[in-house]
């Protein structure tokens, strides 16, 4: 997780990389319609 | 809603100085959290000792979410109010959940038998789906998308969200379900919005199973289960944690607070609950069938 904690008040800087890989490929798994519908549902 | 009594969503009193269509406004004195619409959002460096996180979605709006006590917006002229709905109602109050230090999960939860049985996944994989096939099973909802979890004496508990879920119609029939249907989106995408009929549980349930749906792992039509424990558990768990999912995305535009994301909580969360990667084919008709086939892998104890 080195890379990844931030304190009280610090500018957000998205992480790129971590340990265990991109958090951003993990978390973005599908196409932009699904996108847009989960997007409208309102899921993170 | 309106006839359930005090309104608790995930333990907390909301305080709704804002239209939000099929949730019931009011002002409340002694709220624990605040949502409104209002004029711009405040900088968060107005205040340096906050939990401040700034969401912003073109053609709907800016939301601020500060220390789980407040989620307040400014919205775009012809923002679909069904979508500032499903985002104050989802990603927002998800956001100040783990801002009040629970420990969220993206996942539905449904009580079983007096357990509260979660189940993550990523987009698509049926998590909604599945929680409301217990459902027509006879099993209560505690919540869908958003999985609040407490520890209640050493032990993790999971915290009843709101009566409202989603359902994409085209998929299953929603008919037996006592449910009844909510706005959808003017521009038709998302699932359909559910709200609960009868009453809705405000205790939390202790938690024992987390299920991560991974459809893509059976190979040969037949459910299965595959026990996952210690790193693995953990790392499936932070995965599919709430601020996991926002804080990577393209509509934060900052952030200032604390991080939940240590991989110590969710070892500790791995540690008191069974976790486990459920496969469940497609090809259920009904709800029913597909409840039916989630009971099996339920019932197994190895």
């Amino acid at each position: 997780m080195a890379g990844m904690r931030r304190g009280h008040g610090d500018e957000y800087v998205r992480p790129e990389v971590t340990e265990y890989g991109s958090l951003k490929e993990m978390t973005n798994q599908s196409g932009e319609g699904d996108a847009a519908d989960t997007f409208a549902s309102g899921s993170p | 809603m309106s006839n359930r009594g005090p309104v608790k969503w995930f333990g907390l009193t909301p305080s709704i100085d804002a239209s939000l269509p099929g949730v019931p406004n009011g002002s409340v004195a002694k709220a624990d959290i605040w949502i409104r619409e209002s004029e711009a959002p405040r900088s968060a460096s107005e205040d340096s000792g906050a939990q401040v996180s700034l969401l912003s979605w073109p053609e709907v709006g800016t939301f601020e979410i500060r220390n789980g006590e407040e989620i307040r917006y400014d919205l775009e002229p012809d923002a679909d109010p069904v979508i500032v709905r499903n985002l104050v109602l989802g990603t927002c109050l998800g956001v100040a959940l783990a801002q009040r230090d629970y420990l969220v999960l993206h996942g539905s939860v449904v009580d079983v038998d007096g357990e509260a049985v979660a189940f993550v996944g990523h987009q698509r994989a049926g998590k909604s789906t599945t929680a409301a096939a217990l459902l027509a099973r006879g099993y209560q909802l505690l919540s869908d998308d958003i999985v609040a979890i407490r520890y209640e004496d050493g032990r993790p508990v999971a915290v009843p969200g709101f009566p409202y879920f989603k359902l994409d119609p085209d998929n299953f029939d929603p008919g037996t379900l006592p449910a009844e249907p909510m706005d959808r989106p003017e521009t038709g995408r998302g699932k359909l919005y559910y709200e609960l009929t009868g009453e809705f549980p405000t205790d939390p349930v202790p938690l024992s199973t987390i299920s991560l749906l991974d459809s893509d792992a059976t190979d040969d039509g037949e459910p299965h289960r595959e026990p996952l424990t210690g790193h693995d558990a953990a790392m499936t768990l932070l995965e599919h944690a709430w601020v996991a999912r926002v804080r990577t995305s393209e509509y934060v535009e900052s952030w200032h607070g604390d991080d939940e994301l240590s991989l110590d909580r969710f070892t500790r969360l791995a540690e008191h609950c069974t976790v486990q990667r459920l496969s469940i084919p497609h090809g259920h008709e009904t709800l029913d069938g597909l409840g039916r086939a989630v009971e099996s892998l339920l019932d197994t104890d190895d």
